[in-house]
Protein backbone atom coordinates (compact mmCIF):
# COMPACT_ATOMS: atom_id res chain seq x y z
CA UNK A 1 0.00 0.00 0.00
CA UNK A 2 2.66 2.48 0.48
CA UNK A 3 4.26 3.70 -2.63
CA UNK A 4 7.29 1.37 -3.98
CA UNK A 5 7.65 3.33 -7.11
CA UNK A 6 6.90 7.08 -7.74
CA UNK A 7 6.55 8.48 -11.37
CA UNK A 8 7.95 11.47 -11.94
CA UNK A 9 7.58 14.00 -15.33
CA UNK A 10 11.18 13.65 -16.58
CA UNK A 11 11.33 18.14 -16.51
CA UNK A 12 10.97 17.80 -12.74
CA UNK A 13 12.77 14.61 -11.67
CA UNK A 14 16.22 15.17 -11.05
CA UNK A 15 14.99 17.79 -8.39
CA UNK A 16 11.80 15.81 -6.84
CA UNK A 17 15.10 12.89 -6.38
CA UNK A 18 17.49 15.61 -4.76
CA UNK A 19 14.62 16.91 -2.48
CA UNK A 20 12.69 13.55 -1.79
CA UNK A 21 16.33 12.41 -0.46
CA UNK A 22 16.50 15.66 1.66
CA UNK A 23 13.63 14.74 3.08
CA UNK A 24 14.43 10.79 4.18
CA UNK A 25 17.72 11.57 4.94
CA UNK A 26 16.17 13.90 7.80
CA UNK A 27 13.86 10.90 9.06
CA UNK A 28 15.14 9.85 12.36
CA UNK A 29 15.63 6.07 12.06
CA UNK A 30 15.87 3.36 15.26
CA UNK A 31 14.10 2.45 18.35
CA UNK A 32 10.66 2.31 17.97
CA UNK A 33 10.02 3.56 21.66
CA UNK A 34 11.80 6.67 21.30
CA UNK A 35 9.26 8.82 20.39
CA UNK A 36 11.81 11.25 18.09
CA UNK A 37 11.70 7.84 15.88
CA UNK A 38 9.54 8.12 12.82
CA UNK A 39 11.24 5.07 10.85
CA UNK A 40 11.15 2.18 13.18
CA UNK A 41 12.76 -1.46 12.49
CA UNK A 42 11.26 -3.98 9.82
CA UNK A 43 9.48 -7.02 11.19
CA UNK A 44 12.47 -8.90 11.44
CA UNK A 45 16.21 -8.82 10.56
CA UNK A 46 15.85 -11.19 7.70
CA UNK A 47 13.14 -8.67 6.17
CA UNK A 48 15.16 -6.27 6.15
CA UNK A 49 18.21 -8.48 4.62
CA UNK A 50 15.80 -9.06 2.13
CA UNK A 51 15.29 -5.03 1.52
CA UNK A 52 19.18 -4.26 1.46
CA UNK A 53 19.64 -7.42 -1.13
CA UNK A 54 16.97 -5.92 -3.06
CA UNK A 55 18.62 -2.71 -3.04
CA UNK A 56 21.94 -3.49 -3.56
CA UNK A 57 20.92 -5.69 -6.69
CA UNK A 58 19.46 -2.61 -8.37
CA UNK A 59 22.91 -0.42 -7.62
CA UNK A 60 25.05 -3.56 -8.87
CA UNK A 61 23.07 -3.04 -12.37
CA UNK A 62 22.90 0.49 -12.38
CA UNK A 63 20.25 2.30 -9.75
CA UNK A 64 21.78 5.84 -8.44
CA UNK A 65 21.50 5.34 -4.42
CA UNK A 66 20.01 9.12 -3.38
CA UNK A 67 19.91 8.61 0.37
CA UNK A 68 20.20 5.45 2.75
CA UNK A 69 21.43 2.65 0.75
CA UNK A 70 24.36 0.40 2.38
CA UNK A 71 23.28 -2.43 4.98
CA UNK A 72 20.73 -3.33 6.95
CA UNK A 73 21.31 -2.48 10.69
CA UNK A 74 19.45 -5.74 12.53
CA UNK A 75 15.58 -4.66 11.74
CA UNK A 76 16.53 -1.05 10.86
CA UNK A 77 16.66 -0.16 7.03
CA UNK A 78 17.37 3.70 6.85
CA UNK A 79 14.96 5.56 4.28
CA UNK A 80 16.43 5.01 0.90
CA UNK A 81 15.71 6.95 -2.55
CA UNK A 82 16.77 5.08 -5.94
CA UNK A 83 16.98 6.79 -8.94
CA UNK A 84 18.19 5.52 -12.42
CA UNK A 85 15.92 2.54 -12.00
CA UNK A 86 14.99 0.43 -14.94
CA UNK A 87 12.23 -2.01 -15.37
CA UNK A 88 14.35 -5.03 -15.80
CA UNK A 89 15.49 -5.18 -11.87
CA UNK A 90 13.70 -6.91 -8.80
CA UNK A 91 12.81 -4.00 -7.61
CA UNK A 92 11.14 -2.26 -9.91
CA UNK A 93 9.29 -5.69 -9.99
CA UNK A 94 8.64 -7.13 -6.21
CA UNK A 95 6.52 -5.58 -3.48
CA UNK A 96 9.50 -3.57 -1.27
CA UNK A 97 7.95 -3.82 2.00
CA UNK A 98 10.66 -1.56 3.25
CA UNK A 99 11.01 2.26 3.51
CA UNK A 100 12.42 2.04 -0.12
CA UNK A 101 11.33 3.99 -2.63
CA UNK A 102 12.07 4.15 -6.59
CA UNK A 103 12.04 7.44 -8.89
CA UNK A 104 11.22 6.91 -12.45
CA UNK A 105 10.49 10.03 -15.09
CA UNK A 106 8.59 9.96 -17.85
CA UNK A 107 7.99 12.05 -20.77
CA UNK A 108 3.96 11.54 -21.67
CA UNK A 109 0.65 10.82 -19.73
CA UNK A 110 0.55 7.54 -21.58
CA UNK A 111 4.48 6.59 -20.82
CA UNK A 112 3.50 7.05 -17.49
CA UNK A 113 0.30 4.96 -17.19
CA UNK A 114 2.56 2.18 -19.20
CA UNK A 115 5.00 2.37 -16.22
CA UNK A 116 2.65 2.24 -13.42
CA UNK A 117 0.82 -0.60 -14.89
CA UNK A 118 3.87 -2.72 -15.78
CA UNK A 119 4.00 -4.94 -12.96
CA UNK A 120 2.02 -8.02 -11.59
CA UNK A 121 0.77 -5.69 -8.86
CA UNK A 122 -2.26 -3.92 -8.47
CA UNK A 123 -3.39 -2.57 -4.80
CA UNK A 124 -3.33 1.28 -4.69
CA UNK A 125 -1.76 4.00 -7.10
CA UNK A 126 -2.57 8.25 -6.70
CA UNK A 127 -1.85 10.69 -9.25
CA UNK A 128 -0.47 14.04 -8.07
CA UNK A 129 -1.28 16.78 -10.73
CA UNK A 130 -3.56 20.06 -10.59
CA UNK A 131 -4.68 19.24 -13.96
CA UNK A 132 -7.76 17.44 -12.23
CA UNK A 133 -9.34 16.32 -15.58
CA UNK A 134 -5.74 14.54 -16.33
CA UNK A 135 -5.74 13.35 -13.43
CA UNK A 136 -8.65 11.56 -13.49
CA UNK A 137 -7.85 9.96 -17.35
CA UNK A 138 -4.66 8.85 -15.92
CA UNK A 139 -6.43 6.86 -12.77
CA UNK A 140 -9.10 5.22 -14.73
CA UNK A 141 -6.19 3.89 -17.07
CA UNK A 142 -4.25 2.71 -13.88
CA UNK A 143 -4.44 -0.65 -12.81
CA UNK A 144 -4.94 -0.97 -9.12
CA UNK A 145 -7.91 -1.90 -7.08
CA UNK A 146 -8.04 2.03 -5.61
CA UNK A 147 -6.66 5.19 -6.71
CA UNK A 148 -6.20 8.20 -4.62
CA UNK A 149 -5.90 11.65 -6.31
CA UNK A 150 -4.15 14.32 -5.07
CA UNK A 151 -3.51 11.96 -1.97
CA UNK A 152 -1.52 9.16 -0.37
CA UNK A 153 -1.50 5.79 -1.52
CA UNK A 154 -2.15 4.69 2.08
CA UNK A 155 -5.45 4.99 3.33
CA UNK A 156 -8.23 2.49 4.24
CA UNK A 157 -12.03 3.69 5.32
CA UNK A 158 -14.13 0.74 6.03
CA UNK A 159 -17.30 2.72 3.83
CA UNK A 160 -15.43 2.42 0.69
CA UNK A 161 -14.42 -1.24 -1.04
CA UNK A 162 -11.12 -2.21 -0.25
CA UNK A 163 -8.82 -4.64 -2.44
CA UNK A 164 -5.88 -4.90 -4.84
CA UNK A 165 -6.38 -6.59 -8.63
CA UNK A 166 -3.60 -9.13 -10.50
CA UNK A 167 -1.41 -10.74 -8.02
CA UNK A 168 -2.46 -7.67 -4.82
CA UNK A 169 -5.00 -10.55 -3.48
CA UNK A 170 -8.37 -11.06 -3.70
CA UNK A 171 -12.33 -9.92 -2.64
CA UNK A 172 -13.15 -6.70 -0.95
CA UNK A 173 -13.41 -5.57 2.31
CA UNK A 174 -15.68 -2.19 3.18
CA UNK A 175 -18.86 -0.71 1.79
CA UNK A 176 -21.49 -2.67 0.06
CA UNK A 177 -19.12 -5.14 -1.40
CA UNK A 178 -18.06 -6.68 2.03
CA UNK A 179 -21.59 -7.20 2.79
CA UNK A 180 -21.79 -9.21 -0.54
CA UNK A 181 -18.50 -10.83 -0.18
CA UNK A 182 -19.16 -12.06 3.31
CA UNK A 183 -23.13 -12.82 2.49
CA UNK A 184 -24.89 -16.00 0.26
CA UNK A 185 -27.41 -14.70 -2.67
CA UNK A 186 -30.79 -16.80 -2.41
CA UNK A 187 -32.87 -16.17 -5.12
CA UNK A 188 -36.84 -16.29 -3.52
CA UNK A 189 -39.66 -15.98 -5.48
CA UNK A 190 -43.29 -15.77 -4.49
CA UNK A 191 -46.13 -17.38 -6.71
CA UNK A 192 -49.44 -15.78 -7.17
CA UNK A 193 -51.03 -19.36 -7.96
CA UNK A 194 -54.28 -17.77 -9.86
CA UNK A 195 -51.98 -15.57 -12.51
CA UNK A 196 -50.34 -18.48 -14.31
CA UNK A 197 -51.43 -21.34 -16.17
CA UNK A 198 -49.00 -24.43 -16.62
CA UNK A 199 -49.35 -26.69 -19.72
CA UNK A 200 -49.53 -29.93 -17.61
CA UNK B 1 -7.44 25.73 30.82
CA UNK B 2 -9.12 24.01 28.25
CA UNK B 3 -7.49 20.59 26.36
CA UNK B 4 -8.96 19.78 22.70
CA UNK B 5 -7.53 16.57 20.59
CA UNK B 6 -7.55 16.59 17.21
CA UNK B 7 -6.06 13.87 14.78
CA UNK B 8 -4.49 15.35 11.93
CA UNK B 9 -3.71 14.04 8.92
CA UNK B 10 -0.35 14.37 8.28
CA UNK B 11 1.43 14.91 4.82
CA UNK B 12 3.05 11.15 4.49
CA UNK B 13 -1.31 10.16 5.45
CA UNK B 14 -0.52 9.05 8.65
CA UNK B 15 -2.59 10.56 11.48
CA UNK B 16 -1.10 12.75 14.06
CA UNK B 17 -3.29 13.26 17.61
CA UNK B 18 -2.45 16.46 18.82
CA UNK B 19 -3.17 18.04 22.29
CA UNK B 20 -4.05 21.99 22.10
CA UNK B 21 -3.77 23.64 25.37
CA UNK B 22 -5.36 26.93 25.51
CA UNK B 23 -5.41 28.55 28.54
CA UNK B 24 -8.75 30.52 29.20
CA UNK B 25 -9.74 33.38 30.99
CA UNK B 26 -7.43 32.73 34.23
CA UNK B 27 -4.51 33.70 32.36
CA UNK B 28 -6.44 36.79 31.03
CA UNK B 29 -5.69 35.53 27.47
CA UNK B 30 -5.03 32.39 24.30
CA UNK B 31 -2.04 30.92 24.08
CA UNK B 32 -2.34 27.62 22.28
CA UNK B 33 0.88 25.03 22.51
CA UNK B 34 0.92 22.14 20.66
CA UNK B 35 2.39 19.36 22.18
CA UNK B 36 2.36 15.48 20.66
CA UNK B 37 0.04 12.76 22.11
CA UNK B 38 3.08 11.10 23.61
CA UNK B 39 4.06 13.49 25.55
CA UNK B 40 0.81 14.15 26.65
CA UNK B 41 0.31 10.77 28.12
CA UNK B 42 3.62 11.77 30.49
CA UNK B 43 5.50 9.70 32.48
CA UNK B 44 2.44 6.94 33.14
CA UNK B 45 2.74 5.90 29.62
CA UNK B 46 4.68 2.72 28.51
CA UNK B 47 6.06 1.68 25.13
CA UNK B 48 5.70 -1.97 27.07
CA UNK B 49 3.58 -3.84 29.02
CA UNK B 50 4.05 -7.44 30.65
CA UNK B 51 2.78 -9.93 28.38
CA UNK B 52 -0.25 -11.83 30.62
CA UNK B 53 -1.41 -15.38 30.13
CA UNK B 54 -4.51 -14.56 27.84
CA UNK B 55 -1.75 -13.05 25.20
CA UNK B 56 -0.36 -16.56 24.71
CA UNK B 57 -2.90 -18.92 24.19
CA UNK B 58 -5.01 -19.77 21.64
CA UNK B 59 -8.82 -18.74 21.98
CA UNK B 60 -11.34 -21.01 20.79
CA UNK B 61 -14.85 -21.18 21.62
CA UNK B 62 -14.35 -17.86 24.24
CA UNK B 63 -11.61 -20.02 26.48
CA UNK B 64 -7.71 -19.83 26.31
CA UNK B 65 -6.04 -22.64 25.68
CA UNK B 66 -2.73 -24.64 25.36
CA UNK B 67 -1.79 -26.48 21.79
CA UNK B 68 -3.01 -29.82 21.50
CA UNK B 69 0.16 -30.77 20.82
CA UNK B 70 1.80 -28.61 23.46
CA UNK B 71 4.44 -26.78 21.29
CA UNK B 72 5.38 -23.05 21.80
CA UNK B 73 7.83 -20.68 19.97
CA UNK B 74 8.79 -17.68 20.40
CA UNK B 75 7.45 -13.58 19.50
CA UNK B 76 10.42 -11.60 18.95
CA UNK B 77 11.05 -8.14 19.11
CA UNK B 78 12.63 -6.82 15.63
CA UNK B 79 14.11 -4.01 17.38
CA UNK B 80 15.97 -6.03 20.69
CA UNK B 81 15.67 -9.40 19.15
CA UNK B 82 14.72 -10.53 22.51
CA UNK B 83 11.82 -13.15 23.23
CA UNK B 84 8.71 -11.01 25.01
CA UNK B 85 6.62 -13.98 24.88
CA UNK B 86 6.14 -17.77 24.44
CA UNK B 87 3.11 -18.29 22.33
CA UNK B 88 1.30 -21.78 21.49
CA UNK B 89 1.68 -22.95 18.42
CA UNK B 90 -2.09 -24.21 16.75
CA UNK B 91 -1.50 -27.84 15.28
CA UNK B 92 -4.02 -28.70 12.51
CA UNK B 93 -6.26 -30.34 15.30
CA UNK B 94 -6.33 -27.12 17.00
CA UNK B 95 -7.39 -25.10 13.57
CA UNK B 96 -10.30 -28.02 13.21
CA UNK B 97 -11.65 -27.55 16.81
CA UNK B 98 -11.78 -24.30 16.49
CA UNK B 99 -13.82 -24.26 12.78
CA UNK B 100 -16.02 -26.70 14.65
CA UNK B 101 -16.44 -24.15 17.69
CA UNK B 102 -17.10 -21.53 15.08
CA UNK B 103 -20.09 -23.68 13.24
CA UNK B 104 -21.53 -24.37 16.25
CA UNK B 105 -21.61 -20.84 17.57
CA UNK B 106 -23.11 -20.03 13.91
CA UNK B 107 -26.49 -21.48 14.66
CA UNK B 108 -26.87 -18.69 17.89
CA UNK B 109 -24.78 -16.24 16.47
CA UNK B 110 -26.34 -15.89 13.24
CA UNK B 111 -30.24 -15.91 14.18
CA UNK B 112 -29.19 -12.66 16.74
CA UNK B 113 -30.77 -9.52 15.79
CA UNK B 114 -29.15 -6.76 13.83
CA UNK B 115 -30.11 -4.49 17.40
CA UNK B 116 -27.62 -7.09 19.37
CA UNK B 117 -24.66 -7.44 16.75
CA UNK B 118 -24.78 -3.79 16.80
CA UNK B 119 -24.48 -3.40 20.05
CA UNK B 120 -21.17 -5.32 20.23
CA UNK B 121 -19.75 -3.65 18.03
CA UNK B 122 -20.29 -0.08 19.69
CA UNK B 123 -19.41 -1.77 22.69
CA UNK B 124 -16.21 -3.07 20.79
CA UNK B 125 -15.26 0.42 19.28
CA UNK B 126 -15.45 2.07 22.66
CA UNK B 127 -12.97 -0.86 24.21
CA UNK B 128 -10.66 -0.53 21.53
CA UNK B 129 -10.16 3.32 22.01
CA UNK B 130 -10.01 2.89 25.85
CA UNK B 131 -7.27 0.24 25.19
CA UNK B 132 -4.99 3.22 23.46
CA UNK B 133 -2.23 2.86 25.02
CA UNK B 134 -2.13 -0.67 25.72
CA UNK B 135 -2.50 -1.79 22.16
CA UNK B 136 0.50 0.48 21.61
CA UNK B 137 2.63 -0.89 24.56
CA UNK B 138 1.67 -4.46 22.93
CA UNK B 139 2.60 -2.84 19.18
CA UNK B 140 5.84 -1.39 19.82
CA UNK B 141 7.99 -4.41 21.23
CA UNK B 142 5.95 -6.90 18.78
CA UNK B 143 6.22 -5.26 15.81
CA UNK B 144 8.44 -2.24 15.82
CA UNK B 145 5.69 0.21 15.46
CA UNK B 146 6.44 3.67 16.04
CA UNK B 147 3.67 5.83 18.35
CA UNK B 148 2.70 7.23 15.74
CA UNK B 149 1.65 4.08 13.50
CA UNK B 150 0.06 2.65 16.92
CA UNK B 151 -2.32 5.79 17.52
CA UNK B 152 -3.11 5.45 13.53
CA UNK B 153 -3.88 1.56 14.19
CA UNK B 154 -6.26 2.78 16.95
CA UNK B 155 -8.06 4.74 15.32
CA UNK B 156 -8.79 2.79 12.00
CA UNK B 157 -9.96 -0.24 14.55
CA UNK B 158 -12.62 2.31 16.33
CA UNK B 159 -13.58 3.37 12.98
CA UNK B 160 -13.90 0.09 11.53
CA UNK B 161 -15.87 -1.47 14.94
CA UNK B 162 -18.09 1.67 14.16
CA UNK B 163 -18.89 0.93 10.53
CA UNK B 164 -19.41 -2.44 11.65
CA UNK B 165 -22.19 -1.49 13.61
CA UNK B 166 -23.61 0.30 10.92
CA UNK B 167 -23.56 -2.70 8.11
CA UNK B 168 -25.70 -4.87 10.86
CA UNK B 169 -28.32 -2.04 9.86
CA UNK B 170 -27.49 -2.37 6.06
CA UNK B 171 -30.36 -2.64 3.67
CA UNK B 172 -28.99 -5.71 1.78
CA UNK B 173 -31.03 -7.94 -1.11
CA UNK B 174 -32.44 -7.04 -4.51
CA UNK B 175 -36.09 -6.99 -5.69
CA UNK B 176 -35.69 -8.43 -9.63
CA UNK B 177 -37.87 -7.91 -11.97
CA UNK B 178 -40.35 -11.01 -12.88
CA UNK B 179 -42.46 -11.55 -16.13
CA UNK B 180 -44.76 -13.62 -14.04
CA UNK B 181 -46.91 -9.93 -13.29
CA UNK B 182 -48.20 -10.41 -9.61
CA UNK B 183 -45.64 -12.85 -8.51
CA UNK B 184 -42.45 -11.38 -5.78
CA UNK B 185 -39.17 -12.01 -6.56
CA UNK B 186 -36.74 -11.15 -4.63
CA UNK B 187 -32.48 -12.34 -4.09
CA UNK B 188 -31.90 -12.36 -0.28
CA UNK B 189 -28.45 -12.24 1.34
CA UNK B 190 -27.99 -15.11 4.09
CA UNK B 191 -25.32 -15.36 6.29
CA UNK B 192 -21.99 -17.19 4.66
CA UNK B 193 -21.37 -19.78 8.09
CA UNK B 194 -17.79 -19.78 8.95
CA UNK B 195 -15.23 -17.34 7.87
CA UNK B 196 -11.35 -17.80 7.90
CA UNK B 197 -9.72 -14.94 8.28
CA UNK B 198 -5.90 -14.41 7.80
CA UNK B 199 -4.10 -11.01 9.49
CA UNK B 200 -0.99 -10.07 8.16
CA UNK B 201 1.50 -8.25 10.48
CA UNK B 202 1.99 -5.11 9.66
CA UNK B 203 -1.01 -3.28 10.95
CA UNK B 204 -1.90 -6.05 12.70
CA UNK B 205 -4.58 -4.81 15.11
CA UNK B 206 -6.61 -2.95 12.50
CA UNK B 207 -6.55 -5.75 9.73
CA UNK B 208 -7.71 -8.18 12.08
CA UNK B 209 -10.12 -5.98 13.65
CA UNK B 210 -11.39 -5.74 9.63
CA UNK B 211 -11.06 -9.39 9.26
CA UNK B 212 -13.44 -9.91 11.91
CA UNK B 213 -16.38 -6.74 11.74
CA UNK B 214 -17.99 -6.99 8.11
CA UNK B 215 -18.15 -10.86 8.83
CA UNK B 216 -19.36 -11.39 12.00
CA UNK B 217 -22.17 -8.12 11.56
CA UNK B 218 -23.98 -9.84 9.01
CA UNK B 219 -24.28 -12.87 10.85
CA UNK B 220 -21.38 -14.86 10.48
CA UNK B 221 -18.78 -16.49 12.74
CA UNK B 222 -14.74 -16.25 12.20
CA UNK B 223 -11.96 -18.09 12.72
CA UNK B 224 -9.17 -15.50 12.99
CA UNK B 225 -5.52 -17.18 12.49
CA UNK B 226 -3.24 -14.15 13.59
CA UNK B 227 0.50 -13.98 11.76
CA UNK B 228 2.79 -15.79 13.61
CA UNK B 229 5.25 -12.24 13.38
CA UNK B 230 2.67 -10.37 15.70
CA UNK B 231 -0.20 -12.35 17.35
CA UNK B 232 -0.72 -10.74 20.47
CA UNK B 233 -1.02 -7.04 18.52
CA UNK B 234 -3.39 -9.22 16.10
CA UNK B 235 -5.71 -10.77 18.72
CA UNK B 236 -6.26 -7.78 20.67
CA UNK B 237 -8.93 -6.97 18.43
CA UNK B 238 -10.62 -10.41 18.89
CA UNK B 239 -10.11 -10.14 22.68
CA UNK B 240 -11.62 -6.49 22.65
CA UNK B 241 -14.55 -8.50 21.16
CA UNK B 242 -14.63 -11.17 23.32
CA UNK B 243 -14.79 -8.91 26.10
CA UNK B 244 -17.52 -7.01 24.92
CA UNK B 245 -19.69 -10.08 24.52
CA UNK B 246 -19.32 -13.94 24.23
CA UNK B 247 -18.49 -14.63 20.25
CA UNK B 248 -16.43 -17.29 18.96
CA UNK B 249 -13.18 -16.87 16.63
CA UNK B 250 -10.13 -20.73 13.80
CA UNK B 251 -9.73 -22.49 9.47
CA UNK B 252 -9.60 -25.28 7.49
CA UNK B 253 -11.12 -25.83 3.55
CA UNK B 254 -14.62 -26.35 5.36
CA UNK B 255 -14.55 -22.83 6.19
CA UNK B 256 -16.81 -21.22 2.91
CA UNK B 257 -15.25 -17.86 3.06
CA UNK B 258 -12.03 -16.76 3.03
CA UNK B 259 -10.84 -13.54 3.93
CA UNK B 260 -7.33 -12.62 3.41
CA UNK B 261 -5.46 -9.20 3.03
CA UNK B 262 -2.13 -9.82 0.70
CA UNK B 263 -0.69 -10.50 -2.18
CA UNK B 264 -0.97 -14.27 -3.53
CA UNK B 265 2.99 -13.99 -3.90
CA UNK B 266 2.04 -14.21 0.16
CA UNK B 267 3.39 -11.09 1.34
CA UNK B 268 0.82 -8.44 2.24
CA UNK B 269 -1.22 -5.18 1.69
Amino acid sequence: MSGDRIIVASEIAEEFAERLAERAEGLSTGDPADPSTVIGPLISASAASRVAGMVDEAVKAGAKVRSGGGEADGAVYRPTVLSSVNPSMRISNDEIFGPVCTIHPFDTPAEAVAIANDTTYGLSAAVISEDIPLAMKIAGDIDTGLVHINGPTVDDEPMAAFGGVGDSGFGRFGGQDALREFTEPRWVKQWDRTLRQFPI
Amino acid sequence: MALKVTLERAPCGLLKAVLTIRSGADTGGSCPAKVTWRQCLGPDFSTERDVVASDQGLLIAGEQQESSTGETYDDVNPYTGAAIATIAAASPDDATRAVDAAAVAFKAWSQTSPAERRAVFLRAAQLVKERTSDVIATMTPETGATFGWGMFMVHLAEGMFLEAAAAAMAPIGEVNATNDVGALSLTIRRSAGVVAAFSPWNAPTYLSARAVGIPLAVGNTVVLKATEEAPISAGSAARTRSSSSPMPTSTTPSAPRLSRRGSTAGKCA
